[in-house]
């Protein structure tokens, strides 16, 4: 890898850094964990870096690797596990949730967010927050678009039973199909 | 919903703790030792079944002769001559002169034991890692590569060896400290809390203290809520233990009990390890849990069963979930076998129904007992 290579990794991340960092924080569900997220995604990009950039979008590349990432740490749940939690971290939060008017809205849905499977959470936070379209979510996540459909509307209907709007707001609002 | 989540687009982040030249580094490390370690494995394979040991350890292929240079136990044991490797059914850190702590996850596997403690309120974490002299000592820091303790700030000695602090992790959360527990062979002690920023000088004073208050060589056989017969072709790779303390309820717990395949090396580390064959049964694994598009195991398992995808997450086999089973959920996945994605969840079935409870495990975890069937 040149020189010029390495000028031009660190334009890319610098740059992407902020989007990334929201991405992985709604992933991991706070901000230091998204950090570690982001850390190891990018190295790993820099290790295929001289692929990265000759693939048709780098940003989706990178939302794959992250992605690919944080669905690695789920899976490998003894690793992560290990790695300090606290007791409360291993307790299921569904019943946690507190009604909308109690609590910032942010906090809710983050924590409305975390009870959701890591594929799913994957699905809302790359549709939503980064407006990736179905089609390269599909990709990212190698499932089909209508996966990606359908997992959207039952997540987005599933947030809005954890945050209390009933089934009053479980429309289609929201869902491109 | 989708209006708040575009909420977080505006939502400002504590200040970054991602590095740029850090990842730069690790990946420049990564490509050079990536061909290294693709050809290591190769020779580790051709030197399979050199060791004799155990019972247990003569079962498993890919260890290579011991290394005279690394540490005997103390006291000695016929069947775990050195510390060359350690059998994953034996657990050989001895906590129970750690004051103030409780265990929360303990791990065995052939190259590296570990021990998670978190104090009463809950939060201060250790976490302990002690490698064999074949393990390689990993920093929370940077797992991607070996860490070399050596180059680390000296600190006091622990239990006679010379200790050193490694360099922070990324988030400052916490401080590791690193010595040879054995003659050639490593522990890397991880104190944290779980603020944002935890003091350093009390994480330090809490890490040398617990350092100093463990034991090792315990010889204590792991237990399982559950035994189940070893299958085919594999060997036990790893165990991991976890509890759960709520107050004012009862300890919850689960054990997961990875084998790997015969003719492959033991991973020297925990880094990126999934086994051949995952088994576990949890308390915590419950019907509520069950991954969005599971669907029903087609044949009658006598417990609420499905499988769920794992294409999705790079995996071309599919996960076993039962639940309800005598208090507890069990996940079940072949990963590395071969064959259509079909016979593996076969297969998973099978070892389903080969599992055994132990009475009363959900109730009290003193009657665990062998993870291995007669």
């Amino acid at each position: 890898v040149s020189a010029a290579d390495d000028e031009d990794f660190v334009a890319y991340v610098t740059g992407r850094l902020p989007v990334l960092r929201r991405v992985a924080t709604q992933l991991a569900g706070d901000a230091h964990r998204g950090d570690d997220l982001v850390q190891q995604a990018i190295t790993r990009l820099f290790v295929h870096w001289r692929r990265g950039p000759r693939t048709e979008n780098l940003d989706a590349y990178v939302y794959k690797i992250l992605t690919r990432v944080f669905l690695d740490e789920r899976r490998l749940r003894w690793a992560s596990v290990k790695l300090g939690a606290a007791p409360a971290d291993l307790e299921p939060v569904a019943g946690s949730v507190n009604p909308v008017t109690e609590v910032d809205d942010r906090m809710l849905l983050r924590e409305a967010l975390a009870t959701l499977p890591p594929r799913q959470r994957a699905i809302l936070v790359l549709r939503f927050l980064v407006d990736r379209p179905v089609d390269e979510v599909a990709d990212i996540l190698r499932i089909a678009p209508g996966t990606v459909k359908s997992q959207t509307h039952d997540g987005l209907a599933a947030l809005r039973r954890l945050l209390g709007n009933g089934d009053t707001a479980a429309t289609n609002s929201g869902v491109n199909p | 919903v989708s209006d708040i989540l575009n909420q977080f687009r505006e939502e400002e982040l504590p200040m970054s703790t991602v590095d740029v030249s850090r990842a730069m580094q690790t990946g420049r490390r990564r490509r050079r030792t990536m061909t290294i370690i693709a050809a290591a494995a190769t020779v580790t394979v051709l030197v399979a079944g050199a060791v004799a040991g155990s019972a247990l350890l003569s079962k498993r292929s890919a260890l290579p002769p011991a290394d005279p240079s690394c540490g005997s136990p103390a006291p000695a044991r016929p069947s775990m001559p050195t510390w060359e490797h350690f059998d994953p059914l034996v657990y050989e850190i001895d906590a129970s002169g750690v004051q103030g702590y409780r265990a929360t996850v303990t791990s065995t596997a052939t190259n590296w034991q570990t021990l998670g403690l978190v104090n009463a309120s809950g939060n201060r974490t250790v976490e302990l890692n002690i490698y064999s002299c074949a393990g390689s000592a990993r920093s929370m820091a940077d797992d991607s590569a070996p860490a070399n303790p050596t180059e680390g700030e000296p600190a006091d000695p622990v239990h006679g060896a010379q200790a050193y602090w490694l360099p922070p992790n990324q988030s400052a959360s916490h401080v590791a400290l690193a010595w040879q527990w054995a003659p050639g062979a490593w522990a890397i002690l991880t104190s944290g809390g779980v603020e944002s920023s935890p003091p350093a000088a009390e994480l330090r004073s809490i890490a040398a203290q617990v350092a100093q208050q463990l034991r090792f060589g315990a010889g204590t056989p792991v237990t399982s809520p559950f035994s189940v017969p070893m299958p085919d072709g594999t060997y036990p790779a790893m165990t991991l233990r976890m509890v759960a303390h709520v107050e004012g309820q009862q300890p919850r717990g689960g054990f997961f009990f990875g084998f790997e395949a015969l003719g492959t090396a033991a991973p020297p580390h925990y880094s990126g390890y999934v086994p051949y064959l995952w088994v576990n049964a949890s308390q915590l694994q419950t019907i509520d849990q069950l991954p969005a598009g599971a669907t029903p195991y087609p044949e009658n398992l006598g417990f609420p069963a499905y499988r769920s995808d794992l294409r999705s997450e790079g995996r071309d086999s599919d996960l076993l979930l039962v639940y309800d089973w005598f208090g507890f959920g069990v996940e079940i996945e072949p990963r590395g076998m071969t064959g259509t994605r079909d016979e593996k969840l076969s297969y998973a079935a099978d070892t389903f129904r080969s599992m055994t409870v132990y009475s009363g495990a959900d109730k009290d975890m003193s009657v665990w007992g062998n993870p291995i069937a007669p």
